[in-house]
């Protein structure tokens, strides 16, 4: 384990950052067209010249890695910061349901046919914002916001509103059903700038925030009553991280759809290597899981080429066995710091 | 008594036993008064053939003719419910080899209903289950006339495009994300027979999830959109083309829109859009063989 001084977050930064970029690079030559390194430099660099590779790798590729990106960050400090407050090495943003509402909220979308601009995106993110509301209150229903009563009331809704996605997929034409399920599985192919635009400045502030909280969040991880008599405010802090990290799901699923696993994976892969103190893991889950969602993107889009996979398929697909090796041999660095 | 003698020929050759294109013998006393056709090409066939007063039940999504609209469904085609099918009393029930689970069909059969199925997953298909359904229904005069007419038109289209070059041809069936269809597809089937190559022909799934990129790389001169939406979807699905002038379809203003029913139902309207789809494909050149109605 590493010990969180400054020096050390920065090393560690630094070095996942170079990986990032390394894995960037990669993202931006794979795909179904062959492109080779030294055309990519060109490119990047501007020569104007307007050529199909140009646009595949300028308007297709580099929008698509640079949301990957995004979405990595987010899910995986979300990931982080779920699994502390919850106490539960198995919660991620998925498991309170933010992201099954979010995705039912771009079903009904597109199932009722919405048309204005960004309609999908936009009832998605209303939709996890509702679900935020609804899991507090039921939660709030039974006095203090406890651990156990938000898991539960999450587990809960989840299955409820998969139960409202499994009926509008069964009454749904035909014609409508890969856009629903793919939403269900995660799909990065949409990505524009304008996407990236709207959720990097979320990631990167939120995740400015929450690194804000790290030595809070820290506390809370030694116990949530050994925090109170140090002096933290812990209903508050509790309810202003959630809040927080709702909203970066939210922001994040609504643009990617529901990729399951990485919140998951990434933050228990960072705490395995790194230790748990919230100052190294969160900059570290940050940038790691925005390598691992690039790769896995890329690997989505080159595996059967032309056909792309559902990116979800690769994120569970190489990370549960992956996950499963490192479990074994070095044990789960739950609670240990 | 020679009219006596025809009916009771009539009646006769009715009293029949046919066997379908999975080999299953179906037995016959009268022509069929209660019919439930479990896909809607097989609703739009019985209607093209006078048959609609003697439909007694369709699928989900079944939409035309608009009288449709005022008969029971029996669940959608993929996904039907065998007890609202028994629940019409039908003598007989007509199903797709192709889509329709088999085993409900199995029970249905198992239940003493005559079940008769047909392969109409490509145009020449489409026109022998035609026939087929004509035969068993009693209609077998009006189907053999509906085939000719259908045929002549098919022989006008491919007689157009004989020597034409034939541009690469890109058709979405979704845009979020992009799906396009194979070659074993009956779309496929209509933009070669329009005169033009499908771009995803060689692709194992029928609807192939396809990739953005690969479309800029293949440079196709059309790009046709599947479609049901009226204008307002359809003019933001232009414009995610218009953002790549780098591809002819786009430079050329070669950006279509047709209705996705005319070209992915294997019923008597699929000539409507391969006409439709040659208009597209082949602008310049006017349908006209003659004798076309």
């Amino acid at each position: 384990m590493i010990a969180a001084r400054p020096r050390n977050i920065l090393v560690v930064s630094g070095a996942l950052l170079l990986l990032l970029i390394l894995v960037m690079i990669i993202g931006l030559v794979s795909g179904a067209v062959t492109i080779r390194f030294q055309d990519l430099w060109q490119m990047l660099l501007g020569s104007p010249e307007v050529s199909v590779k140009r646009t595949i790798v300028l308007d297709i590729r580099l929008p698509r890695v640079l949301l990957a990106g995004c979405v990595g960050i987010g899910l995986a400090q979300c990931g982080v910061v779920f699994q502390t407050l919850l106490r539960n090495p198995l919660a991620e943003p998925f498991i309170l349901g933010i992201s099954s509402g979010s995705a039912l909220g771009a079903i009904a979308a597109m199932v009722l046919g919405f048309q204005f601009i960004g309609a999908v995106s936009v009832c998605a993110f209303v939709a996890a914002l509702l679900t935020i509301l609804l899991i507090l209150g039921i939660a709030h229903g039974r006095g203090p916001v406890n651990t156990t009563s938000l898991l539960l009331s999450g587990v809960i809704l989840n299955a409820f509103f998969y139960s409202i996605i499994l009926f509008f997929i069964a009454t749904t034409s035909e014609e409508k059903l890969h856009s629903l399920l793919f939403w269900l599985y995660g799909d990065l192919g949409r990505s524009r700038y304008f996407h990236v635009a709207a959720v990097a400045p979320i990631v990167v502030l939120g995740g400015i925030f929450l690194f804000g909280y790290a030595k809070n969040l820290n506390l809370l991880a030694a116990g949530e009553e050994a925090a109170h008599h140090l002096g933290l405010a812990v209903e508050r802090t509790k309810i202003v991280l959630f809040v927080t990290v709702s909203l970066i799901t939210g922001f994040v699923v609504s643009v990617s759809g529901v990729i399951g696993f990485v919140g998951l994976i990434v933050p228990h892969l960072v705490r395995m290597m790194l230790g748990s103190d919230h100052r190294l893991l969160l900059p570290a889950a940050g940038l790691f899981g925005a390598s691992f969602l690039i790769a896995a993107d890329a690997g989505a889009r080159v595996l059967i080429a032309p056909t792309e996979l559902p990116l979800g398929v690769i994120t569970a697909f190489l990370g549960a066995p992956f996950f499963i090796l490192i479990l074994n041999r070095k044990g789960s660095g739950w609670g240990s710091s | 008594m020679t009219l006596f003698m025809a009916l009771f020929a009539a009646q006769e050759a009715h009293a029949a036993t046919w066997t379908d294109v999975r080999g299953y013998r179906i037995e016959l006393h009268s022509a069929p008064q209660r019919i439930v056709a479990l896909a809607p090409s097989l609703t739009e066939i019985l209607f093209s053939l006078g048959l609609g007063d003697r439909i007694a039940g369709v699928t989900d999504f079944s939409d035309f003719p608009p009288e449709t609209a005022r008969l029971p469904k029996v669940g959608s085609y993929k996904n039907l419910s065998v007890e609202a099918v028994l629940n019409l009393n039908p003598d007989l029930v007509v199903g797709v080899v192709d889509g329709n689970p088999l085993h409900d069909l199995e029970r249905i059969r198992d239940l003493h209903v005559p079940v008769y199925l047909v392969d109409p997953k490509t145009i020449p298909g489409m026109l022998e289950s035609i026939e087929k359904i004509g035969a068993i229904t009693d209609r077998a005069e009006a189907a053999r006339d509906l085939v000719d007419k259908l045929q002549k038109r098919l022989d006008c289209i491919s007689r157009l495009t004989k020597g034409l070059p034939r541009p690469l041809v890109l058709l979405q069936i979704e845009q979020d994300p992009l799906v396009t269809v194979n070659g074993d597809t009956l779309q496929s089937q209509l933009i070669e027979l329009a005169g033009g190559r499908n771009l995803a022909a060689d692709e194992s799934a029928r609807y192939p999830r396809y990739s953005l990129e690969t479309v800029l790389f293949r440079q196709p001169e059309v790009i046709i959109i599947s479609t049901m939406q009226e204008n307002a979807g359809l003019t933001k699905q232009l414009d995610r083309w218009n953002r790549f002038p780098a591809l002819p379809a786009v430079r050329n203003h070669r950006l279509y829109m047709i209705q996705s029913d005319l070209i992915a139902r294997a019923a008597p309207r699929i000539l409507d859009g391969l006409e439709a789809m040659f208009k597209i494909i082949h602008p310049e050149i006017p349908i006209d063989c003659g004798s076309t109605p």
